[in-house]
């Protein structure tokens, strides 16, 4: 069975988890949401600057913020896809131990690019990246049963 | 060596301001029913431009900051702190029972249009059941109360 771990993220100061702290989801060693961070934050700053952004606004907020950064994936309760607004990156998380007492925990578990000038196959691609970021959900779930 | 964290990027403080002010005027707008016309009417501006401020388009300025503050009958604060200090997000909750929801309705009072990719959920971690997060309980945010 796949390894799974929680990796830090670290571009993300100790400083801002106040409510909830934010890990990567890694799967048998992948961990598709940092390797997308890490893209970004290399090709697409601005992306990455606002998806940043809206994992602080998660961190040091009682309540999630209202916001349009934040979305309900449809079809897949508990999944939030947290926008970079005006610009194509998007990352795929969901809260685990929502309301406890000791730690909620933001999982990124996956991402999206929306490409400029596409339509059509746009919304066939983010079905897929969200049945993929649910399906590790699911596994990362399952393996915390077995602990 | 540059500071690599986030908040030593001037670029990343502008966004986040934004995002932050911006979820504060919804939030407002939302709990104390006030709409899009309304608050346009307030400030003398269009219904366009309050759905711009909403998408995180329009341009920020203090001036227009504080004028909207004025016209939500809410103060402003605008501080520099060190990186260290503990900078928490409380939000305007009225309601005693406040669901923890991840996306937003943005369908004020005389907006009739409703995005269907926006509708408000109830946040739930699992298929078997909602989490019901009610701030005035002590018990569910015991360790929130000092925070």
């Amino acid at each position: 069975m796949d390894e799974v771990e929680l990796l830090d993220i670290d571009c993300l100061e100790e400083s801002i988890y106040r409510y909830r702290r934010v890990k990567v989801l890694s799967v048998g060693g992948r961990a598709p949401a940092l390797d997308s961070l890490l893209e970004w934050k290399r090709s697409s700053p601005e992306d990455y600057r606002g998806i940043a952004t809206g994992l602080k606004m998660m961190c040091i907020s009682r309540s999630i913020p209202k916001t349009k950064r934040f979305v309900n994936c449809r079809g897949y309760p508990g999944l939030i896809e947290i926008k970079a607004p005006r610009k194509n990156a998007r990352l795929f998380c969901f809260i685990h131990n929502p309301g406890s007492p000791s730690e909620e925990l933001v999982i990124c578990t996956g991402s999206y690019w929306k490409k400029d000038g596409e339509k059509n196959s746009a919304k066939t691609r983010q079905n897929a990246s969200m049945e993929e970021a649910s399906r590790l959900r699911t596994i990362y779930l399952e393996s915390r049963k077995e602990d | 060596m540059k500071d690599q964290r986030l908040e030593a990027d001037p670029l990343f403080l502008v966004e986040y301001m934004k995002a932050t002010v911006t979820s504060d005027i919804f939030t407002v707008m939302e709990e104390e029913s006030i709409s899009k016309t309304e608050l346009a009417r307030r400030l003398g501006k269009s219904r366009q431009y309050v759905s711009r401020i909403l998408n995180e388009t329009a341009n920020f300025t203090l001036d227009s900051v504080a004028r909207i503050a004025a016209a939500l009958k809410k103060d402003v604060v605008l501080r520099l702190v060190d990186y260290e200090d503990e900078v928490v997000i409380r939000p305007f909750i009225k309601l005693e029972e406040y669901w923890l929801h991840t996306t937003q309705d943005f369908k004020t009072p005389e907006s009739g249009q409703k995005d269907d990719s926006l509708v408000a959920v109830p946040y739930e971690e699992s298929d078997s059941g909602y989490v019901n997060m009610n701030y005035n309980d002590s018990a569910s945010c015991a360790t929130r109360a000092g925070a």
